[in-house]
């Protein structure tokens, strides 16, 4: 099993093994290769940025860690568990939890209820649980609002608890998607470029909160054109560019490296 | 081995009916992306208007030639009143198939209303049969196939190689992009629309004549036939609709050859289903969940 | 009162709770959970012919004018029960078939196929449920249980029906306001979402289907031993659409709103074309209704999407906070609030 553990190891961790190894992923749509051999390594409990200009290949690697896009070759072993090709909710029960590039609400329901439904599927939700047992699963959901509730608090929506999500703006929804998210308390969190969409006056708490979850100890693979965000959060730091990994490293790095800036030239 | 030629015969017929509507039905969805299901009433309409006019003294020919245009400017007048106007309002997809449903029973009915439950004919002879390889075809099967064949012809030159018609075909790709390279929309949408009104006209008079005789409700009952052609060769692909409209004509005349006429349409869905069944998006598809409608 | 006023009484109370458990039926798959069932007319007419070939008695006895299978004189209410587990049983065979990855108009253009092979082969079939001419004898169950004047008996079944339409509206309830409910409409909000939250939207949507059948099929059970027969003519595919504009004039998703869609559309239309002051041959009055239908539709669609009584917002009492008077206050208030 390929190990590249990255070169700014150092900060993520005391050198423990990594949560997610992508072993030469690839997908052609058509004669398009938009995936073309990638392998990389996510170490637990960091924040790891993938970046490249349009194009790379960023949201199909997503796509296919998440189960969306189903790869045609390689594998992507989730500690160990080898998870290449099964469906996104079977990928999303085994702790991979993804947003969309379009913040991913449920329109006509109440930014509560959004986050009511980040809980991982539970027995409550079965149909025979409507007739029987009914006073457990109150219980149970009482719990789950209380969870709800308070992560709504600090993301200070509280006043739009009972706001349908469609309503909100696409920061606001953004916030509710990553709300919803953590709700599922993830082993992996997967962000397609979250600030898409999302005013200037949210960028500063959605970033915030981002941050915030990296002190919580939870993996998260960001991909951002932002790339102030990503030198400001992110480390280790992947480049995309053509279906392939240029390189790996601290920003700056990165940023001095002639393929890279070549790379986001022409791409 | 005579059964199967005349079978072969009457399934080209079909086929060629068949394939005329298809192909209009097919052909505005892959512009707009909207499921008409208003179309089978569209059939029904002109058709009568061909009634009209061929009762008052008009060869057949050249009330299916009106006939078609009311049905192309009908189509057009449809979409302007009512599938345009719910598009732009910012209905959702399956809010729209009900929006053309509910137009449909609109108009089906308020065509029933006049015309009653009864079942017309047209004034034209069917004149004699030709033998040519043991398929038996009228005068009349026959023109009705090789005008099959000009209007196939025509829409594929058409999508091919005029400035329309890549319009057309960039619509059905990605239509706002389309829009954004300066495309008309609207402009060809509307001719999308009476396209697939004009064959509606034809494809109705043809069937009408094959049938020998019909009613308000003929029109609806073809509809479905027209819709599995089109969804079995991959709905928004014309060639898709041709291959789909040869594979329910002949399967159906086959099998009431040589097996139940009863259950000829069952087996045709049945064959529909199958495909459906290993490919759902049907042979030739051009779907895409990402497509909006366009109006 | 006289009889015929009884009769007409007593046919409009069976046909509003029938209208109100299909609209429910329907609604669970369409309101709730998004599915563009337009086959939905095949499930109520499943459970009509179980219901009749259950409690007839074999084909051959009466002369033998008319041929299906079973025959086995069941007693009530056990072809109610079948004419459920028929429903549910079909919906999960339609289902298989068109409830794949496909878009949603895309999946209800297979389903509108299904309900035409569905009428041919009833029609054509002849020895299945008779064909085009239909089944007819059938008894009221309310005959042969009790002794007492017809029209008792008819009260009876009248009776019985709305106790069958409270029971669903229980079971409807207790089903869309759970967090069963819950998933379901996400289902219908962002598919792509709930699949990335751990959930199997097909699933799903395979169970709302199944519970949507036998609810229908319940539907054609009452309403074929109301009026004694069934045949083909009466469950054409346009037919789906009754149901259709019933739940969007009437509100997606909301259990009155759909009750009063179902009860406006279905049996209001009707009457009121019915009983204008205008008289008109039958043929054109039934135009008429299918025009009204689809007139209410595209207004509605329109104007009102949401319907008359649209989807209530689902709202969850506050928890009180010892600390935060004004929190105590406000969660008193909400208290009042419905329980979502």
């Amino acid at each position: 099993m390929a190990d590249a553990s990255p070169e700014t190891g150092a900060e993520t961790g005391a050198g423990a093994a990594p949560l997610l190894v992508v072993e030469d992923i690839a997908k052609s749509y058509g004669g398009v290769r938009a995936v073309d051999g990638v392998s990389l390594s996510v170490p637990r409990g960091s924040l790891t940025g993938l970046i490249g200009p349009n194009g790379a290949g960023k949201s199909s690697v997503l796509g296919m860690i998440a189960g969306a896009i189903r790869p045609d070759r390689g594998r992507i072993l989730l500690e160990g568990e080898d998870i290449a090709g099964l469906r996104p909710y079977e990928v999303a029960r085994r702790g991979v939890i993804r947003t969309f590039q379009a913040a991913s609400v449920f329109p006509q329901m109440t930014a509560l209820e959004n986050l009511l439904l980040g809980v991982p599927p539970w027995d409550g939700e079965r149909f025979v649980s409507s007739f029987v047992g009914r006073r457990a699963w109150h219980r149970r959901e009482a719990a789950q609002l209380e969870q709800a509730r308070s992560i709504l608090e600090s993301l200070q929506l509280s006043r739009h608890a009972d706001s349908y999500a469609g309503e909100l703006s696409g920061g606001q929804k953004r916030l509710v998607e990553i709300g919803r998210a953590i709700m599922a308390r993830p082993r992996l969190l997967l962000l397609d470029e979250p600030m898409a969409g999302v005013a200037r006056t949210l960028a500063a708490p959605i970033e915030d909160l981002i941050a915030k979850l990296r002190t919580t100890g939870m993996t998260v693979v960001l991909i951002e054109h932002e790339l102030g965000l990503v030198e400001r959060l992110c480390s280790p730091v992947i480049v995309l560019a053509q279906g392939k990994v240029l390189m790996q490293g601290a920003m700056d790095e990165l940023r001095a490296d002639p393929d890279v800036r070549r790379a986001y030239l022409v791409g | 081995m005579e059964v199967l030629m005349s079978a072969i015969g009457f399934g080209i017929v079909t086929a060629s009916i068949l394939a005329v509507s298809s192909v209009g039905f097919t052909l505005q969805f892959s512009v707009t992306n909207v499921f008409n299901l208003s179309f089978g009433s569209v059939m029904t309409g002109t058709g009568f208007i061909a009634y009209a006019l061929n009762t008052s003294g008009i060869s057949i020919w050249a009330s299916m030639a009106i006939g078609a245009l009311c049905g192309g400017l009908i189509s057009v007048a449809l979409n302007w009143l009512i599938f345009g106007r719910f598009i732009r309002h910012g209905i959702s997809r399956f809010g729209m198939v009900i929006v053309t449903i509910a137009t449909g029973l609109i108009c089906d009915n308020t065509i029933q209303a006049f015309v009653g439950p009864t079942f017309y004919a047209y004034n034209a002879q069917p004149g004699k049969a030709f033998d040519l390889a043991g398929m038996l075809l009228t005068g009349q099967e026959l023109i009705i196939i090789v005008i099959a064949a000009v209007m196939m012809t025509a829409t594929h030159f058409g999508l091919k190689s005029t400035r329309l018609g890549a319009a057309m075909r960039g619509l059905s790709v990605n239509a706002s992009l389309a829009r954004a390279c300066g495309v008309p929309t609207r402009r060809v949408v509307a001719v999308a629309w009476f396209a697939s009104g004009v064959m509606a006209g034809i494809g109705s008079v043809a069937l009408f004549l094959d049938t020998s005789t019909f009613a308000a409700t003929t029109g609806s009952q073809f509809l479905i036939m027209v819709i599995a052609a089109a969804v079995l060769g991959g709905v928004g692909s014309a060639e898709g609709a041709v291959v789909g409209a040869l594979v329910v004509g002949l399967a159906t005349e086959i099998t009431a050859a040589y097996w139940n006429p009863e259950l000829k349409d069952v087996v045709a869905f049945a064959v529909l289903i199958l495909v459906l069944l290993v490919r759902p998006q049907g042979m030739f598809s051009q779907l895409s969940s990402e497509r909006t409608a366009v109006g | 009162m006289s009889a015929a006023t009884q009769l007409y009484l007593a046919t409009v109370s069976v046909y509003i709770c029938v209208n109100v458990i299909a609209s429910w039926a329907l609604d669970i798959q369409f309101g709730v959970t998004g599915v563009l069932n337009f086959s939905f007319i095949i499930f109520q007419a499943a459970g009509a012919y179980t219901a009749a070939i259950l409690s007839l008695g074999p084909s051959s006895s009466s002369g033998g004018f008319q041929q299906y299978v079973g025959g086995w004189r069941l007693p009530f209410p056990v072809p109610i029960i079948g004419a459920m587990v028929v429903g549910a049983v079909l919906a999960g065979v339609v289902g298989l078939v068109s409830l794949r990855r496909l878009r949603s108009d895309y999946q209800a253009m297979v389903m509108l196929v299904v309900s035409v092979i569905a009428t041919i082969i009833a029609e054509s079939q002849t020895g299945l449920v008779n064909g085009v001419a239909g089944i007819s004898l059938v008894a009221n169950p309310m005959v042969s249980l009790i002794h007492a004047t017809r029209q008792t008996q008819i009260w009876i079944f009248v009776l019985f029906c709305v106790f069958c339409m409270a029971v669903v509206g229980v079971v409807m309830y207790a089903t869309v306001y759970s967090p069963f409910g819950r998933v379901l409409r996400a289902v219908r909000e962002n598919d792509r979402a709930i699949e990335a939250l751990g959930r199997n939207a097909n699933r799903h949507r395979m169970q709302a289907f199944v519970i949507g059948g036998a609810l229908a099929g319940l539907s054609g059970a009452l309403l074929v031993e109301f009026i004694g027969a069934w045949a083909p003519n009466g469950w054409f595919y346009p037919e789906t659409f009754v149901f259709f504009t019933a739940v969007i004039v009437g509100g997606r998703g909301s259990l009155t709103g759909v009750a009063v869609g179902a009860a406006l559309v279905g049996v209001g239309v009707q009457q009121a074309v019915e009983y204008l002051p205008i008289t008109l041959n039958p043929s054109v009055i039934a135009s008429l209704e299918w025009i009204i239908t689809g007139i209410l539709t595209l207004v509605f669609l329109w104007t009102r999407p949401q319907g008359l009584l649209p989807e209530r917002r689902r709202r969850f009492p506050a928890p009180l906070r010892p600390d935060a008077p004004e929190l105590a206050e406000r969660s008193a208030a909400t208290k009042g609030d419905e329980r979502g």
